[in-house]
């Protein structure tokens, strides 16, 4: 079976807290009603000249330093989710294959905003099942920062920036275990959009109505109905309060839904392998083959994506 | 049922259930938000196993209790 062998992740160094955003910005807030309302205490912010693809880079090499340099040319795959990107072209991809300096690889980018890292992982799968050798690098990344309305509290709290990878070492055939399902509804209000300004709105009671009535009964069906028993839901970080919801509607532990929000806050496609990562280099998840994992991812689109596999 | 609604709604917004009225404001009188009142609206579904009506605002436990009429009687 392909598996997934290394993870890595980056998180810009600037440490922005609930309180330092507050009083940097027009918004009017304060820490304790984030903390209360959302989980989130802190988020990574990017520097100005940083891109997407250097923070993609930086996730990137953090994975290649557990497992050798000499992967970079055995990487036949390379796939980047990401909603934030400021270079329409090249692919953020792309750019990660010329900084890495991998020769020659499939390298493309696919939009789907908070469930793209799913999306990603579903063809990355897909693609993985038709090669014997080499590896699929496949990477969340975004710089949110650069998209956000800062006098709009409905959204510039939220959000902050970084990006993980994961590694799939091909074997011919798919993830062990992997069931999944990927859905997109149609969306006629925009209800998370970045305009043509750059700017991102947010229709939080369409999105809170979205995740309540559609995702969790469709992850709770496809729990029962493919999953059956996991180790740990890998939740896109969207609101601490949702896990709640999650774990009472799945009736699990909420030990079994791992979070970072509190330190990273919603970084989009990156949230999952962020997360992923953290769980992995605390040993929780030592990629052994023998732990099951839900991965679940939703947002705009309105799209939402769902997975288990063991690793 | 409006005891059980009251119930519902004092258990997911940690609220005194003396303190809920019929025109308590959920967002002016409980400190709720918009994801505080679709937890409740998803608990009185499961409680009721009916689907509420979502597409207009429910500001007070009234206008919750009728949106709860309304879907029973359908």
């Amino acid at each position: 079976m392909s598996k997934i062998i290394a993870t890595g992740s980056y998180l810009p160094d600037k440490v922005v807290t609930n309180q330092a955003l507050i009083e940097q910005t027009a918004i009017d807030s304060s820490d304790e009603w984030i903390t209360q309302r959302t989980g989130i205490e802190q988020r990574h912010f990017a520097t100005a000249e940083q891109t997407v693809s250097d923070l993609a880079v930086e996730a990137a090499q953090d994975l290649l330093k557990q497992v050798g340099p000499e992967v970079v040319q055995e990487i036949e795959l390379i796939i980047v989710a990401s909603m934030s990107s400021k270079l329409p072209t090249p692919s953020v991809a792309s750019q990660v294959q010329r900084e890495l300096g991998t020769k020659e690889a499939w390298a493309f980018d696919i939009s789907g905003a908070c469930s793209g890292f799913t999306m990603a992982v579903e063809m990355a799968e897909k693609l993985s099942r038709d090669k014997t050798s080499g590896y699929t690098l496949v990477i969340g990344a975004e710089k949110m920062s650069s998209i956000l309305n800062f006098e709009d509290r409905g959204t510039s709290i939220l959000f902050g920036d970084g990006a993980g990878a994961i590694l799939i070492q091909h074997d011919g055939e798919g993830l062990e275990d992997y069931q999944s399902q990927l859905v997109s509804i149609p969306d006629p209000d925009n209800s998370i959009c970045v305009n043509p300004d750059e700017k991102m709105t947010m229709e939080g009671r369409a999105v809170f109505n979205f995740v309540l009535r559609q995702v969790i009964p469709s992850l709770s069906n496809f729990i029962k109905t493919q999953v059956g028993t996991f180790d740990y839901l890998i939740s896109h970080q969207a609101n601490k309060r949702f896990f709640e919801v999650f774990a009472k509607k799945l009736n699990v532990s909420l030990d079994k839904i791992p979070a970072n929000i509190s330190q990273v806050a919603n970084t989009s496609a990156a949230s999952i392998p962020i997360l992923l990562d953290g769980l992995v280099k605390s040993g929780d998840i030592p990629l052994t083959g023998k732990q099951k994992v839900v991965l679940v991812g939703y947002g705009a689109g309105l799209a939402w994506g769902q997975m288990s596999f063991k690793l | 049922m409006k005891e059980t609604v009251i119930d519902i709604i004092a258990d997911q917004l940690d609220v005194d259930k003396a303190d809920i009225q019929g025109s308590t404001n959920f967002m002016e009188d409980l400190d709720a938000d918009s994801l505080d009142i679709f937890q409740v609206l998803s608990e009185i579904e499961d409680e009721l196993d009916i689907v509420i009506e979502t597409d207009e605002n429910v500001q007070t436990v009234d206008q919750l209790v009728a949106h709860i009429e309304k879907a029973q009687n359908n």
